[in-house]
């Protein structure tokens, strides 16, 4: 990774700066020309480093208080099939597949946002009949003890 | 929230324009005269204050980055969960660290460590604080991506309904 592109995700990673223009005003703080900044962050954008550049809404803010993990468990040769339905669900923000434990045959992880936690198990429970799924787990929120933002490249100096 | 409020935010969660000036570009999406770019950056700014935004920014993919990123399960009594969750949170590369029902295992956590070393040390730091036997710590990397889309609709008629599906939710 690029020295400069290291020290531009240093500067944007808590968020863009609130101004109307504000890439020039991130060129500013990390000493880049704004040309510069929108040229590197376009290339992160093309390699897929850069997911996305967007505003993250609280999803409370629009009627959303529920929110809910679910883990399923279905035979290895259908885990993706049933990956990719559950992922076709506008409720559904986050759907992967990860290794089952030795006491744990859940592989695939979704998170599923709707109006109430209540409103999500009904949901899961009418993708588990639609899929045949008769194992699955809802793992509410009890506290959040953390959310933040990863901290990239935090220790270092770059000069370039 | 007006209705142009609803919409803005729809297109700001679609994507924040890559250009000299975002908020004219916004403008144009939305069908608007370039001439509205001060009000619409004047109505983010209040939706950020407001706190419907929580943050303007980038999502980067940590792999593509170098780093290596992982979900963990630790399986603690409930009575120990708040002590857990400390000894948890004292490292930055923890972005996420949830207590969660409906197993035994009670504390979920991410982990976003600069290599796979760092993450290793993390892990073992953890089990060896916490006290825990081997079986006690699942380590739960992604092995495959389906989706990632945190967009959520925004029409007025929202808290009564479950989430339709609109245009802007179809994964690309």
């Amino acid at each position: 990774m690029n020295p400069r592109d290291r020290r531009l995700i240093r500067a944007l990673q808590d968020g863009l700066p609130h101004t109307a223009a504000p890439y020039a005003e991130a060129a500013r703080r990390c000493g880049l020309s704004e040309d510069e900044v929108l040229q590197r962050l376009r290339a992160m954008k093309a390699d897929g480093r850069l997911r996305r550049m967007a505003a993250i809404v609280n999803q409370r803010h629009v009627g959303l208080q529920g929110n809910v993990l679910a883990v399923w468990s279905v035979p290895d040769d259908r885990a993706d099939a049933v990956g990719a339905a559950l992922a076709a669900h506008a409720e559904v923000t986050h759907a992967y597949r990860r290794p089952r434990g030795t006491q744990w045959p859940y592989a695939l992880y979704t998170m599923i946002h709707g109006p109430s936690d209540e409103a999500c198990a009904a949901l899961a429970a009418q993708w588990a009949e639609a899929l045949g799924v008769t194992d699955y787990l809802l793992l509410p929120t009890v506290r959040e003890f953390k959310k933040s933002a990863p901290v990239y490249f935090d220790d270092e100096d770059d000069e370039a | 929230m007006d209705a142009l409020d609803r919409r803005l935010l729809a297109a700001l969660q679609d994507g924040f324009p890559l250009d000299e000036r975002p908020y004219a570009r916004l403008a144009e999406r939305l069908g608007l005269d370039p001439s509205h770019e001060a009000d619409l950056h004047r109505r983010a700014l209040r939706l950020l204050d407001d706190g419907t935004l929580r943050r303007i920014g980038p999502s980067f993919d940590s792999r593509r980055l170098g780093y290596e990123p992982t979900l963990a399960a630790v399986r603690v009594p409930p009575e120990r969960v708040a002590l857990a969750a400390q000894v948890v949170n004292r490292y930055s590369e923890i972005t996420h660290n949830y207590q969660r029902s409906g197993s035994p295992w009670s504390l979920w956590f991410t982990v976003i460590a600069r290599s796979p070393q760092r993450q290793q040390t993390i892990l073992a730091d953890i089990r060896r604080d916490l006290d825990l036997a081997d079986d006690d710590m699942m380590v739960l990397p992604v092995l495959h991506l389906y989706k990632i889309d945190v967009r959520f609709p925004t029409s007025p008629d929202n808290p009564a309904t479950p989430t339709p599906p609109s245009p802007h939710d179809v994964p690309k």
